[in-house]
């Protein structure tokens, strides 16, 4: 029980040695030296945000260009498809062959 | 452009000097360094060598500048800052890779502290106690139960689960005592 409360004692004592390590004082050289990078980051930072439109306005351009791409190709593809007159006679073929064959007679 | 000397009063709170600086004043950031700066110091100076306290003093007043916008207010900015800086300290840490992760103990004395001094060792002796710890308890300990932080706060510093960060603490605090108990009686014969 001794040991216990011993142990405690020392280990408080320990954190407080912890808390109360020496620092050293700030000096004028180190805080000019934070302060300079400091200035340099908010430096970057604004470049970065006069840079941000245009990324922007480049970005939706190329989806806008993609978009319309993919649309072109979508149209174009489904023209083709229904020009082709080999689907459009097997269609008529298999729903109405009767008329195929007085086609086929007249002909 | 200088802040004025009425800037550098207590009467404007940590709260106006911050919606300055994410105003785009970037010069009042001198007024947080002026209060606060002292604070970060001390503790980046618990966790790394003194050769590198300036440094990474340094890089966590970099960060908090650059993370400022996520402070709320209702937070004192003091703590808010104080794990930033113990943020910084370990990846201070990290950067070294692994075993060098001992790096802030590489002072610490290699056999126990002789000496008599009932007070003035306690740090030379609490350097010795947690250098025999592993390094995971090491940090555990000292930002849980030295640094009091609450586990979230633990667990956000150090990338860890809560659960492993109140596992690992309690663990590493029951291993510290072992060790404390150990050099008891020893302690107590020369004091």
């Amino acid at each position: 029980m001794t040991d216990d409360r011993d142990t405690h004692d020392l280990e408080q004592r320990l954190a407080e040695a912890w808390r109360s390590t020496p620092a050293p004082t700030p000096t004028a050289e180190w805080k000019s030296g934070v302060m300079r990078a400091v200035h340099s980051e908010a430096q970057q930072q604004d470049a970065s945000q006069e840079g941000a439109p245009l990324l922007t306005l480049v970005r939706n351009a190329l989806i806008v260009a993609a978009t319309a791409a993919a649309l072109v190709a979508t149209y174009t593809f489904s023209g083709v498809s229904r020009l082709d007159p080999r689907d459009e006679l097997v269609r008529v073929i298999g729903q109405d062959p009767q008329t195929v064959l007085e086609l086929f007679w007249v002909l | 452009m200088q802040p004025s000397p009425l800037d550098r009063s207590t009467r404007i709170n940590d709260a106006d000097i911050v919606r300055r600086i994410n105003g785009g004043d970037t010069n009042a950031f001198e007024l947080l360094i002026d209060r606060h700066g002292a604070h970060v110091q001390r503790v980046v100076s618990r966790h790394v060598p003194p050769t590198a306290v300036a440094e990474v003093s340094h890089d966590a007043l970099v960060a908090a500048f650059l993370s400022l916008s996520s402070w709320e207010p209702t937070h004192a900015l003091e703590r808010w800052l104080a794990r930033i800086a113990l943020r910084t300290c370990v990846d201070h840490w990290r950067a070294r890779g692994g075993p060098a992760w001992q790096q802030p103990l590489e002072t610490a004395p290699q056999t126990e502290p002789a000496t008599s001094d009932p007070g003035g060792d306690d740090r030379e002796l609490l350097d010795w106690a947690l250098a025999q710890l592993p390094t995971e308890d090491r940090q555990v300990l000292t930002l849980v139960y030295f640094e009091q932080l609450d586990v979230r706060e633990c667990a956000g510093i150090l990338d860890w689960g809560e659960s492993k960060v109140k596992v690992r603490a309690h663990r590493a605090r029951a291993r510290l005592r072992e060790i404390l108990k150990r050099i008891l009686p020893e302690r107590g014969a020369r004091s």
